[in-house]
C-alpha cells in the first residue's frame, strides 16, 4: 500500500499496473521513440492525469505552439487550459504568443532555467508534474554539453520541489553519447515504437524502485488516449 | 577560390553519383525535393529535428576539401552552393563581435509557397550549422525566425557563432 502511495499515475491505461502504480515521485523520465511514434500524446495525457490529481502542471513545448497542444489534447476529451506552458517555440514563427511564459531565444538555457526554478517556486500544489517536449530541440539549438548540464539542474530543481518530470527524446536524431547522457540522468526510460503493418508499441526500459516487465507491449490511440491492448 | 558545387557530393557518394547524372540528366524535378520535405513535416515536428541533424551532418563532412579559412569565404561559399544548386538566393550579415550572422534565403526552392503553417527549413538550418562547424569547429547554432512556407516573403535565419 505505501509503495502505490508513492507513485505518480501516468493516466495511461495499462502502464500504471506495469508500473506498479504509476512513476516513482521526485522522479525523471526519459520517453524515446522515433518521429510519429506517440511521444507527445503520452506527454499529454501524463499531464491530463495530474491536472486531474490536482498537480500542478508545468509544460516546455519546443516543437508545437501552446495552442496546438492544447487543441489536439480536446480530440481525446482533455482540457490543459490550467497548465502553465513554457513557449520555446513561437520564437520560430516571429511572432509571441499570447502566452505568459515565451521563450525569445532557444539557446538562453540560463534563462529557461531561472524561468523553471521561478514557476516552480510560485506553485503551490504539493506534487508537481513537468513535460519537457522534446529536449532533441534544445541539444540540436545549444551546445548538446550545455542541454545536458541544464537537464541536470532542472532534474535536480524538480525534485526539490516534489515533482515527476518527463523529458522526451527523438530516436535515431542523437548519437549515443547523448542518449547514454540522458539515460544517466534519468531515473526511468520507456521506448516507444511504431512498426508499418503492427501498430504501435513501448515498453519499460528501467524504473527505478519498481520491478516491471521490460518486454514490448502493443498500445493504440483510443477515444482517451494511448491504451495498451 | 575554385569551387566545383559537386565535389562535396562526388566526396560521399564515391563517384557514383557523376555516373547517375550522366545517365539521368542533371537536375530532378524540384517536386519531389519539396514533396519529401512537406510529408516528413506533415507526419511529426519530430522529423524536424532528423533534417536538421542530417543536413548538419552532410556539410560537415562535405566542407572538409573546401580550403575555407574565415568566416566571410564560408558564407559566400554558402551562398555560391545555394545559388548554383539552384536552392534559392542567399544574402548574408555578418556581426563578428556579437558572434552572430543574419542570412536570408530568397526563393527558396524548398520552402517558398509550400503552404504549411510550420517552418520547412530544418535541412537548410543544419546544413548552415554543420558546414561552419565543419570549417571552424566550434559548436554553430542556426535557427529559423522567418519562413516562406508559412507565407513569409522569404526565410530569414540566426546563426550563432
Amino acid at each position: 500500500m505505501q509503495m502505490v502511495l508513492n507513485k505518480i499515475r501516468t493516466g495511461i491505461s495499462g502502464l500504471d499496473e506495469i508500473l506498479q502504480g504509476g512513476f516513482p515521485s521526485n522522479s525523471i523520465i526519459a520517453v524515446f521513440g522515433p518521429p510519429g511514434s506517440g511521444k507527445s500524446i503520452f506527454c499529454m495525457q501524463f499531464i491530463d492525469q495530474g491536472l486531474k490529481s490536482g498537480d500542478s502542471c508545468i509544460f516546455l513545448t519546443t516543437d508545437r505552439s501552446p495552442e496546438e497542444i492544447k487543441d489536439i489534447a480536446k480530440d481525446f476529451g482533455w482540457d490543459l487550459s490550467d497548465v502553465i506552458f513554457i513557449d520555446d517555440y513561437s520564437w520560430r514563427s516571429g511572432v509571441e504568443s499570447g502566452g505568459k511564459y515565451c521563450i525569445k531565444d532557444p539557446s538562453d538555457l540560463n534563462y529557461l532555467n531561472i524561468l523553471i526554478g521561478d514557476i516552480l517556486k510560485e506553485t503551490r500544489s504539493e506534487k508537481k508534474r513537468i513535460v519537457i517536449d522534446s529536449v532533441s530541440a534544445l541539444i540540436l539549438y545549444n551546445n548538446p554539453n550545455f542541454a545536458m548540464r541544464f537537464l541536470h539542474i532542472i532534474g535536480a530543481k524538480a525534485r526539490l520541489y516534489n515533482s515527476c518530470m518527463l523529458i522526451t527524446l527523438e530516436s535515431g536524431v542523437h548519437d549515443e553519447r547523448a542518449i547514454n547522457l540522458v539515460n544517466y540522468i534519468a531515473d526511468g526510460a520507456i521506448e516507444l515504437d511504431f512498426i508499418e503493418g503492427e501498430g504501435r508499441r513501448l515498453r519499460v526500459l528501467k524504473m527505478s524502485r519498481t520491478k516491471h516487465d521490460i518486454g514490448w507491449k502493443k498500445f493504440e490511440f483510443g477515444k482517451n488516449g494511448i491504451i495498451l491492448v | 577560390m575554385k569551387l566545383r558545387i559537386h565535389d562535396e557530393e562526388e566526396k560521399i557518394f564515391r563517384g557514383k553519383a557523376e555516373r547517375l547524372r550522366e545517365k539521368r540528366g542533371r537536375f530532378l524535378d524540384m517536386h519531389v525535393l519539396r514533396s519529401l520535405i512537406y510529408s516528413l513535416c506533415s507526419i511529426s515536428p519530430g522529423y524536424e529535428h532528423s533534417l536538421y541533424l542530417a543536413g548538419k551532418e552532410y556539410s560537415k563532412k562535405a566542407v572538409k576539401k573546401l580550403k575555407i579559412r574565415d568566416l566571410e569565404q564560408s558564407f559566400m561559399t554558402l551562398s555560391i552552393i545555394f545559388d548554383r544548386t539552384n536552392l534559392g538566393t542567399m544574402k548574408y550579415k555578418i556581426f563578428e563581435e556579437k558572434h552572430l550572422a543574419h542570412v536570408i534565403i530568397e526563393e527558396n526552392a524548398i520552402s517558398y509557397a509550400l503552404g504549411f503553417k510550420r517552418n520547412a527549413c530544418h535541412f537548410i538550418s543544419g546544413y548552415i550549422a554543420g558546414f561552419l562547424e565543419g570549417i571552424f569547429k566550434g559548436n554553430i547554432i542556426v535557427y529559423e525566425i522567418k519562413c516562406a512556407s508559412k507565407g513569409d516573403r522569404w526565410c530569414e535565419f540566426v546563426v550563432k557563432f
